[in-house]
This record gives structure tokens, sequence and C-alpha cells, in this order.
């Protein structure tokens, strides 16, 4: 009864004009960030949470969360009418969603978006309302040694499934790990890689790395861009609306990537590009005639658009209940979060019910008026795509230094954010994914706290991160996602050899 | 000379994957060496300040090796078919010359101050990535600071470099 009450609280505190008003600025900035190419999720939060330093954390949260679930609506715009997703999560939508542009009817494809990602944005919302209570609950068993485990399958998975090489994953989460061990130790006082550098001692803020391996790299790719020749958009054609008959088509696949979307988006490093290929897949199974996929069909829209919002919402559960972040935007908020002092987990559903439940039920509005922008203002949203990139890029570059110089108002942390830059530049060349870095980076001080907690209480005897079915949960969990997908292609290869004989 | 900022480098995808796999492999160590180094400080604490660093630092290197023997496995698979392996292509001295103008930008970003500055600088940008459109130009390197400059500081409540200004 006493959770009924402060969920309805939450929703007075949603309904404040104030937060409304940020509510309003996140959904229409993350619409923005999201259809420009280039600029994701991730990037966007980070540019711009220094902008809400001086507000309270109730509007900034909500504003904040409005650009993740925003921008999620907005790439598909660039991803329908110029054949280049805004994030990597709308990849999948390119390939029905270009063609149907094409063929005249990228009005039809941008509805049907919209509806999908309204519909699997609420349904996730209202899944995320009545799991988190339970799940909190659950996480108050946890200790350090479960929450030790935990973040092991959390950097494992994310770095096992955010790129294409297993071992580029993993090593980028070690960087992370190793940038987020820099400065004080605060247990002892002990100096570590600060190198004489008195910025230094307090570690390296998680937001220089962030906007310098997201915005500025993403500056830097596009010089590459631009070099490579202009995207010419598709102008909007058509009626803004499907017909009766690409409804009906799209009906199962909105429900379907609904659920696929959020039980995916739950999973640490899955995520939301995941979760749409899973999406596509099955509809283009299921599909009676799937010969129309990739020409066109509103099916191949559809689910992966849901899947990809499912996945968005499904990401703020073990955010919210556990305090692990399961993707690289999750872990911009979870750094977010700590800036203002808070921490995510289930205490966080005890201590600050009005910043939990506001937050969430913000979400309900947010897709309403989500669904506003996208559909009767989506024309006049697309005219971003005609933006010219150099200015973009310069605009970019501007914000990112004076988000990242009114931190500490320092010029080493501006340099900082330069060599991040040219690292995630050199990153994103190698292909080796930014993802799990940022998520060790914000996790690393938690992660290194709970591991010297576990061996203190446990006199110094590493057995304790086998002593629990949780930790024995979580470690074999890691084990399967490391050594499994390995496995089965092997096998799989050794079937075709033997198909081949 | 003038043209070189343009020039298109091109390697293969092995050699990339190489190169990084080395670089995180020379980076582990030297962590690995700097862990090492910190004092075996406990205070109670069984496990001290460089356990956690050498268990990183020794991550890294392991992991290198792993990347770096799969790549000259593929390597020299690549060398005996001799087939269309894949590339990674890049502009390196078009990067090298926005780093080196972001560089300029933040070194005098303080002391100018950021008004003045952010105005150079989307200028500069803008005229090489954006030629030819002289209005769009300027006025966004004009306007953009300024607005920027103004809700930061009267609104948000944050102190942005004033550098040479007056206010």
């Amino acid at each position: 009864m006493e959770q009924l009450a402060q969920i309805l609280a939450g929703f007075a505190v949603a309904t404040q004009p104030l937060n409304l008003l940020f509510l309003f600025v996140g959904a229409v900035l993350g619409t923005v960030i999201g259809m420009l190419p280039g600029i994701g999720p991730a990037a966007g939060v980070a540019l711009l949470l220094p902008v809400t330093f001086g507000m309270d954390p109730i509007p900034a949260f909500i504003m904040l969360a409005g650009i993740y679930y925003g921008s999620m609506y907005g790439n598909t715009a660039s991803a329908i009418l110029i054949n280049t997703p805004g994030t990597a999560s709308a990849a999948m939508t390119t390939l029905d969603g270009y063609p149907m542009a094409q063929s005249g009817r990228g009005g039809a494809a941008l509805a049907i978006a919209a509806i999908a990602s309204f519909f699997a944005g609420t349904v996730g919302i209202i899944a995320l309302t009545i799991l988190a209570i339970p799940l909190a609950a659950f996480a108050l068993r946890f200790g350090p040694a479960e929450y030790f485990t935990l973040m092991i399958f959390a950097l494992t998975a994310v770095g096992a499934l955010a790129g294409k090489s297993l071992a580029k994953g993993l090593i980028a989460a070690m960087f992370g790990l190793a940038v987020a061990i820099d400065g004080v130790d605060m247990q002892t006082g002990t100096m570590r890689f600060t190198f004489g550098v008195p910025q230094l001692q307090d570690g390296i803020p998680f937001i220089i790395v962030i906007v310098g391996m997201f915005a500025v790299a993403e500056a830097f790719y596009g010089v590459e861009r631009w070099m490579e020749g202009k995207l010419k958009p598709i102008p909007l054609q058509g009626k803004l609306w499907a017909t009766r008959e690409e409804w009906r088509m799209a009906a199962k696949p909105i429900g379907r990537g609904s659920v696929i979307g959020f039980l995916v988006g739950m999973l640490p490093g899955a995520g939301g590009t995941i979760a749409t290929v899973l999406s596509y897949s099955t509809e283009q199974r299921l599909s009676k005639t799937p010969e129309r996929f990739g020409h066109g069909a509103p099916e191949g829209v559809a689910g992966p658009e849901a899947a990809n919002n499912g996945s968005t919402t499904g990401a703020f559960v073990p955010l919210l209940t556990l305090g692990i972040p399961g993707s690289g935007t999750t872990a911009v908020l979870l750094a977010a979060f700590i800036l203002y002092g808070i921490q995510p987990g289930p205490l966080l559903f005890q201590n600050q019910p009005d910043l939990v439940w506001g937050l969430i039920n913000s979400m309900y509005l947010g897709n309403v008026m989500l669904l506003i922008l996208n559909l009767p203002l989506i024309a006049i949203f697309a005219r971003l795509l005609y933006a010219p990139p150099g200015l973009l890029m310069a605009i970019i570059l501007t914000i990112a230094s004076v988000g990242v110089y009114s931190i500490g108002y320092s010029t080493i942390d501006l340099y900082l954010l330069l060599g991040f830059g040219i690292l995630g530049y050199g990153f994103r060349k190698v292909g080796v994914p930014v993802a799990p870095m940022i998520l060790a980076l914000v996790l690393g001080g938690m992660m290194e706290q709970s591991f010297r907690q576990a061996m203190t209480i446990s006199g110094a005897d590493p057995l304790v991160f086998l002593s629990s079915p949780i930790c024995l949960f979580f470690l074999g969990a890691a084990f399967l996602v490391l050594f499994l997908p390995p496995l089965l292609a092997r096998l799989k290869a050794r079937q075709v050899d033997g198909d081949d004989d | 000379m003038f043209k070189l900022w343009r020039h298109k480098v091109t390697i293969p995808q092995w050699g990339a994957d190489t190169a990084f796999a080395i670089a995180a492999i020379a980076f582990g160590l030297a962590f690995l060496y700097g862990a090492l180094e910190l004092p075996r400080l406990r205070f109670g604490d069984p496990v001290g300040p460089r356990v956690f660093p050498i268990m990183v630092g020794s991550g890294i290197v392991l992991l290198g090796v792993v990347l770096l023997v799969q790549k000259l496995t593929i390597a020299r698979i690549a060398r005996i078919e001799d087939d269309n392996t894949p590339v990674q292509t890049g502009y390196p001295f078009a990067i090298a010359l926005v780093a080196a103008i972001i560089a300029i930008y933040f070194a005098v970003f303080h002391r100018i101050g950021f008004v003045p500055t952010s105005i150079a600088f989307i200028l500069v940008i803008a005229s090489i990535f954006n030629p030819g459109r002289w209005f769009a130009n300027i006025a966004t390197a004009v306007i953009f600071p300024t607005a920027l400059y103004i809700i930061f500081t009267q609104f948000l409540g944050l102190r942005l470099a004033p550098g040479i200004m007056p206010f």
C-alpha cells in the first residue's frame, strides 16, 4: 500500500510544471540528438550533463532520461530518410525503412516507427514499474561479494557483446578500470598514477572521458565522413500515416518487438542493437513472405523500432534497482547519479522515492510528448538532416569544451578531453567498443571497493566469491558469456565442414 | 604539400588490430610496473591499494597477448591466401589538423576567454569543412558562443572563462 502511494506521489512529482518543462526539453533534445547521425544517446547525455549541474536532481534526471529515450525516437528519421542510423540500434530500421522512403512511403515508415516506439516505450514503463520493487527488494540481499561478481558479469557481458571481438571488448573494459583507479586511494591515501599532477589527485572525472570518447571522437569521425562525401537525404513524401494494410502488418511485430526489446534491454551488454537484430530476424522467420524483407516491409520497421524503445526502458531496470548499468548510455546516467551524490540501487527506492518514481512516471508523459513531436512535427525536425556537417562538428566541439571546462575551470581538463577524443577515435577505427570502457570507468571505483570489502570480511579468503548461490550464478553467467559463443561458433564451423565433406 | 591533409591512408584490418594489441601490451606492462611500485599499505585492509591495479595491469597484458596471437594468425593466413583482406581507411593528416586546431583553442581558451576564442574556433573549423557559406558560418560563429555564454553564466549560474571580456 505504501508502495502504491509512492508510485502515485511519483505522478504528482512528474506533473509539476518545472518537471514537465524539463521533460519537454529532454524529449526535444533527444529527438534532435537521435536524428543527427553519429551523436548517439550516450554522447548526447554526456554533452548536456554539465548543463544540469545547477539544477535540482529530479528535473535534471527527468531531462537526461528524456534525452535517452527521446533519441530512440529521433534516430528513426535519419535511418529512414538518409539510410544512416542516428544510433547503432537503428541500423535494422534502415533495411526496410529506407526502401520504403525510396518508394514514396517514408511518411508511413516514420508513422509506424513512432507508434511502435510509443507502444513499446509505454509497455516497457509498465513492466519497469511492476518489476522495480521486487527486484530492488531482492537486491537488498547483495553483499560486497555479490556486487563484485555482478559487476564482473556486467563488464564481461558488455565487453563480449558490445563489439565484434571478445578480446578487444575486454581490453576496453580493462582500460576503463585502469582509468577508474587513478587518483588518491580513499582507504589508505596512496596516490595512484597521478604522475605528480595535483589535478589528477581526485582521479579523472567521468565526464571528461565520456565526452571525449563519445562526442569529440564523433567530431573526428565526422571529419572522415566529410572527407568521404556528403549524405543526401530523401525528401519526406506522402502522408505521415500508414494504410490500414500496413498497420495490420505492423501490429503483431510491434507487440513482439516490445517484449523482446524490454527483456533484452534488461541484460547487461545486450542493449538496443541486439534487441533490434533479434526482433528483425524473428519477424523475418515468422513471415509467410520473408522475401519482402529488405525491400520495404513494414514489419521490418515496426519490430526493430519497438524493440529499440523497449530495450531503453528495459535498461533502466538494472540501473535503478541494482545500481548497475548495462549499456554505455546507462553508464553515463549512472555517472550523472554519482555526480549528484546519489547511488542508484535498492536503497534508492527507500531513500528517495520521489526521485525514482518521479523519474519512472515522467517516462509515460515523455512518451506521449515524443509521439506528438515525432508525428505531426517530424517534418520540421527532419530539416536538421540538411544541417551542414562542418558547422555541426564545430558546434559539438564547442559544447563539449564548455561542458568539460565548467567542471573544474581547468585547462588540463580540456587537454584530457582532447586526449580521450583521440583515443575514442582510435578505438573506433580499430573496432574497439567504447561502451565497455565507459561502463568499467563508472563501475571501477565501486568494483574495487566491493572487492576489498569482501576480502576484508572474509579475512582475505578469495573463496568468498564462490560462497553464495548469487555469486555462483553471476560467475557462471560470466563464464557462459565468455566461452559459449566461441564454442557454438566452433561447433557450427565443424558442422559446416562436415556438410561440405 | 597543401593537399597533404586530404591524404587517405589504407592499412589491412589485421595490421591495425596488431598495432592495437602491441599498444595494449605496452600500456598494460607500464601500468603493471606502476602498480608494483605502489606501497603495500594495508591498515586493516588485507588487500591494500596495489592488488586491484596489479589485477587490471595483468589482465590488459594477458588480453593483449591473446589479441596479438589471434591477429598474427590472421596475418599469416592473409599472406598465404593473398586475398582481399578487410582494410581500414582513414585521414590521419586531416585528424591531426583538427586536433591541432582544438589544441590551440584549448591553449588560449582560459586566457583570452570563451566567447572570442570560440568565435575564432568555429570560424576556422567551418571555413575548412563548410567552405563558401560565409553568412551561415559567421552567423553561427558569433551567435552560438554568445548564446551559450549567456545561458551558462546568467541562467545556469556556471562560470565560463571571461578572459579579455569586461563582463
